[in-house]
């Protein structure tokens, strides 16, 4: 099991002397990086890190109470329609399957599945079940003064259903375990080490760190052995806080749910990479990570933007480059973001994941803070459950930071695993783009050492060849280049748009391909068919030539049989 | 479309275009306030007679061309002060007794010939100041060499015509009055190198001394000194890199060293001629120069070697303009090789 | 050139034929650098044919008068059969086409049929009545169903080639645009 019992250790792993991060200060040059980190990456930007929803964060993290309607999407990871498993006007329960990978995030009653509007740069529709919550019977509580003490949840013990009173955390078919007050952690790591499918597929656990890939994949991909777990607390993007906030509230937790992925992998070591500028985060994680018993260290790295993307991470804490095409777990590291461990150790005791933190910040927000969010909660409820509503008219409401998200066109769209943010910026004009100097200080700031200047001109002239020669899939969309780009032009956007042209093409060939050999097959089909019912009428023929002429054996025998049966009676 | 990449929200703080353009021209206010106090003021009159002639022939040409044009483009291109910072390195490469017309041909080659016949700002392949000198300097040849200073022409007991004579001369049309070497015959001063070329031509030697208090003499280490003042600002605001100067000025100091034939000191060869304005100005112009910084130190390079080939052995005493043309022909060679080495680079797979 | 005696001739001759030399030596060298890199000139037609096969739709519909799309590609490349006869493949098809094959771009053949936008066939279950003609037409065997039993198409097998609607007794089949979803949605253009 564990290899080696050393107590964790916090190593500052920067030589950072007080450089104060100046106002708007852009570092432009980390090309060689001998006095900082021993690893870097090249690129990248200093940004002020602009966490407002950290104003008002108190202890624990104040939670939305459901509405009385939430509505959970049914797609996956990889946009797909899903089958639902409930039916309209079915009861389902909180933490129940609606679908591979999508639990019910409350009590309720189906009433409806339909196409809703989703989280989208374009307000898509996808076909979502709509619940009635039973849950929170009084709508009182979606008032302000609930949660700012930080009320604990609803007691589902005291929920009224149909059936019966719910003891708490219970599931439908899980019987067996019933969860006592006095929580047995060993052992329910235990079973999860023992069958840790069991635990996944019913968690419906995905990465929280803004991308939600489906944890379930990415623990079952573990193929050769890892090395590396990188534990990954680095909230580099301006106004996200909810790592941050999720560690100062829940920091032993946090640390479970690290210690069962340490022994999940069987990993040598884990580092726990947070950034400088988050000092009561480092202060009550590594009070946390002391009591585990493996080799795990607190990294704390400097605060630059795109350091918490998988690939710059990865690369600033063990000097590894791991090409686009390939995934870190095939070079024996895996990168597991910090909420998405506390979330494996709730599904670990139980609880599936049906809820995030999310921060709500942004210059227009009035009353910036981190809330606990149920999946399914329309974007309109948040904002008038913490006292937000005002910024509904007053700015425009943007679904992620202010760099990898974009802005809503309806506000009644639901909060998912993907989102991490919600923020209210005033309204501005675009500066509108003009034509490329080429400076290349897009060249100086890509994390992913790209070109942007020859990928724009090419993506936008659906060049797509050249592009995959100048790897456009490399790039992480991370928006350092629109940032510095003295001409305004929409980079991050024109790679966006040749990435998904690339990729309808590639799949209209792959369905030309398949149409083809259906095509192919039919035809080998018919002609078989064909030729089997020729040779069928030529055999059918060639039995009834041979049964009718006299000369063939068959025949001979039986006119022999039959002169001798005449003989036989001529001598009777 | 809702807005993506939201920059306001981040509080960076990038400069613009027009921004950048800007502060190259403050950048130019000590060289040019050297070259007026040095060499001759009527340089003053040369930037502002062909920045306006600039603005006014672009207005123009991007009326022309705007027709097809998204409406942001058509502004943003005047907008910018692109073509105001080329004719201003244009009137500052060109002899201050220039008659006005002949500028003016300078000018419009520039802006036409050198810019809106490729489409615009970003497109065009040679540096536009370059082109308008190149021309000017094969097409009127005599004009393009009548350099004097004033205190050249003081220390000599030349009566120094007057301003105003001189101005009137410049904004005659006619050919006789105005060409200035006929105008005054007889009067007419080399440049440092003009006379270090024509000592190499007459297989003369002059000490090392007496070739520096020349050159002293002359106004034009003054005047460079202050445009490489103005340069050091250009890389203290990171509105232009290090690698394009410091590659310039390091190939031709080698070559130099190495191969110079006068004995013309080294830092006065460097503050002779084109050589700090170009290094800072003219060569990191970034629409003509190469894409990546690796690229960019070979860029540099070339134009600094090919400066001091032109200089050593060819026909004319600066050779930078040529330099830099020939320079940007083989940008996209560059830039090509250096692309190639990206897609092979150890860190990433091909 | 004064030339003087006959050694200097015999030099200035000496020298042109060496430069004569020196030049067709040089161009013997880059012709052999500049070969082509495989012997693919073995066999064009089968390249060709496997090229211009991959650049058509892969419909199957036979409105271009061939069974098939490769019936089509062979009739390009060996009996010069014009390149605008796919009304699937549209402007963009014959586009490529003549790119691949140096010819010029036409104008599609409107005998041929008309381009229409991507399409999938689409069965009213209510009025099928099971005959299973429509399933022997279709060229991919994009419908399931029996006789007697429902018939339905496999929406993203069909690639809309339209022979399942003639030999319909009952008229049950429509032709829809397919529908968008979060899984085909494409980023747009950034402007300008």
């Amino acid at each position: 099991m564990n290899t080696v019992l050393s107590k964790a250790k916090l190593i500052k792993a920067t030589l950072i002397k007080a450089t104060p991060i100046k106002q708007n200060l852009i570092n432009k040059r980390w090309v060689f990086s001998p006095k900082q980190l021993p690893f870097g990456f090249h690129g990248g930007l200093t940004l002020e890190p602009k966490k407002r929803a950290l104003q008002s964060t108190t202890r624990t993290i104040p939670e939305v109470q459901p509405p009385g309607e939430l509505v959970i999407p049914l797609l996956n990871y990889y946009k797909e329609s899903l089958c639902p498993e409930v039916g309209i006007n079915d009861h389902v329960i909180r933490g129940q399957l609606l679908a591979p990978g999508i639990v019910a995030s409350a009590t309720g009653k189906v009433c409806a599945i339909e196409a809703r509007n989703i989280i989208h740069p374009e307000g898509m529709t996808a076909k979502s079940v709509v619940l009635d919550v039973i849950e929170a019977t009084n709508t009182q509580n979606l008032n302000t003064a609930n949660w700012q003490s930080g009320a604990p949840q609803v007691d589902l013990s005291e929920c009224d259903t149909p059936e019966g009173k719910i003891p708490r955390g219970n599931k439908p078919d899980n019987n067996k375990r019933k969860v006592s007050t006095q929580i047995d952690k060993d052992a329910q790591l235990t079973a999860f080490l023992a069958c840790p499918e069991h635990v996944l597929q019913r968690s419906a656990l995905a990465g929280l760190g803004g991308a939600g890939f489906p944890t379930a994949e990415k623990l079952s991909a573990v193929t050769t052995g890892i090395q590396t777990l990188i534990i990954n607390a680095a909230e580099c993007e301006p106004e996200i806080a909810c790592d941050e906030a999720l560690m100062q509230a829940e920091a032993s937790e946090i640390a479970l749910g690290i210690n069962a992925l340490i022994q999940f992998t069987q990993c040598t070591s884990c580092l726990l990479a947070i950034e400088d500028s988050k000092p009561a985060a480092i202060e009550a994680m590594s009070e946390e990570i002391k009591n585990i018993n493996a080799d795990i260290r607190l990294v704390i790295i400097p605060t630059r933007y795109p350091t918490g993307a998988e690939s710059p991470l990865i690369q600033t804490l063990t000097n590894k480059f791991i090409p686009h095409d390939e995934k870190p777990v095939d070079h024996g590291i895996m990168c597991i973001n910090v909420a998405t461990a506390y979330a494996l150790w709730q599904a670990i005791t139980g609880k599936p994941l049906d809820s995030r933190i999310v921060s709500l910040g942004g210059s227009a927000m009035p009353n910036p803070m981190n809330v606990r969010v149920r999946f399914g909660t329309s974007v309109r409820d948040v904002l008038r459950a913490t006292g937000n509503a005002s910024a509904i008219n007053t700015g425009r409401i943007r679904a992620g930071g202010p760099l990898s998200g974009f802005d809503l066109s309806t506000l009644d769209v639901p909060v998912t695993a993907q989102t991490n943010a919600l923020l209210a910026e005033p309204y501005v004009t675009e500066t509108p783009a003009q034509p490329c100097i080429r400076c290349s200080e897009c060249v100086d700031v890509c994390p992913a050492n790209l070109l942007p200047q020859q990928l724009h001109w090419y993506a936008m002239s659906d060049d797509h060849d050249k592009c995959q020669q100048l790897k456009l899939d490399a790039c992480i969309e991370c928006g350092c280049c629109d940032l510095v780009c003295p001409a305004s032009i929409k980079l991050t956007q024109s790679f966006r748009y040749a990435k998904s042209a690339a990729k309808s093409i590639r799949v209209q060939q792959q369905k030309a391909q398949d149409a083809e050999l259906r095509f192919d097959q039919h035809e080998a089909r018919v002609a078989r068919r064909k030729q089997e019912k020729t040779q069928a009428i030529e055999q059918r023929k060639q039995l009834l030539k041979a049964r009718n002429n006299p000369q063939s054996d068959q025949i001979k025998a039986a006119i022999a049989r039959a002169k001798l049966s005449a003989k036989k009676k001529n001598l009777q | 479309m809702n807005i993506i990449v939201d920059k306001q929200a981040t509080g960076v703080n990038t400069p613009s275009t027009q921004s950048i353009m800007l502060l190259v021209l403050l950048a130019l206010i000590p060289g040019t306030v050297a070259y007026a106090v040095f060499i001759s003021p009527l340089v003053i009159f040369n930037i502002v007679f062909a920045v306006s002639a600039a603005m006014m022939l672009e207005l123009l040409a991007v009326r022309m061309r705007g027709i097809n044009q998204p409406k942001s483009i058509v502004n943003g291109s005047i907008r910018d002060a692109s073509i105001a910072l080329a004719a201003t390195l244009l009137a500052l490469s060109v002899p201050p007794a220039l008659p006005f017309w002949q500028l003016f041909i300078g000018v419009l080659i520039m802006v036409m010939l050198g810019k809106h016949v490729f489409g615009g700002i970003g497109h065009n392949p040679f540096n536009p100041a370059m082109v308008g000198y190149a021309a000017l300097l094969v097409s009127f040849p005599q004009s393009m060499t009548f350099w004097f200073t004033t205190t050249e022409w003081a220390s000599m007991n030349i009566a120094t015509p007057q301003l105003l004579s001189l101005l009137k001369a410049k904004a005659s049309l006619d050919v006789v009055a105005s060409t200035p070497h006929i105008a005054w015959d007889g009067i007419t001063q080399a440049t440092p190198l003009e006379h270090a070329r024509s000592l190499r031509l007459q297989s003369l030697q002059q000490t090392g001394a007496e070739l520096n208090q020349r050159a002293l003499a002359s106004g034009w280490i003054q005047t460079s000194l202050g445009f490489s003042v103005g340069g050091v600002f250009l890389l203290y605001k990171k509105v232009i890199s290090w690698h394009i100067p410091f590659s310039v000025l390091c190939s031709f100091a080698i070559l130099s060293l190495l191969f110079s034939s006068n004995n013309l000191s080294l830092p006065w060869a460097l503050l002779s001629g084109a050589m700090m304005i170009g290094a800072f100005f003219i060569a990191t112009d970034p629409v003509t120069a190469a894409s990546s910084r690796r690229a960019q130190l070979v860029f540099g390079a070339g134009i600094g070697a090919l400066t001091f080939v032109i200089r050593e052995y060819g026909g004319y005493p600066e050779g930078f303009a040529f330099a830099v043309l020939l320079m940007n022909l083989s940008v996209p060679l560059i830039d090509h090789i250096d692309l190639v080495m990206v897609q092979t680079s150890p860190t990433q797979k091909p | 050139m004064n030339l003087t005696n006959a050694s200097e001739i015999a030099g200035v001759i000496a020298v042109v034929l060496l430069v004569i030399v020196a030049l067709i030596a040089m161009g013997a060298l880059l012709s052999y650098l500049s070969r082509p890199a495989s012997d693919s000139l073995a066999d064009p037609d089968t390249k060709l044919i496997e090229a211009v096969n991959a650049v058509l739709p892969q419909t199957q519909c036979a409105q271009c008068g061939y069974p098939g799309c490769r019936p089509y590609a062979e009739a390009i490349i060996k009996k010069d059969e014009q390149i605008n006869r796919c009304p699937p493949g549209g402007e963009k098809t014959i586009e490529e086409l003549s790119t691949l094959l140096g010819t010029p771009a036409l104008v599609l053949d409107t005998t041929c049929g008309e381009h229409k936008p991507e399409q999938v066939a689409v069965i009213n279950e209510e009025a099928c009545i099971g005959c299973t003609l429509c399933i022997l037409a279709c060229p991919v065997d994009a419908i399931v169903g029996a006789s007697k039993l429902m018939h339905t198409v496999i929406g993203h097998e069909c690639t809309g080639c339209e022979l399942c609607i003639p030999p319909c007794p009952v008229d049950c089949i429509d032709l829809i645009q397919p529908l968008q979803s979060a899984a085909n949605w494409q980023w747009p253009r950034p402007a300008p």
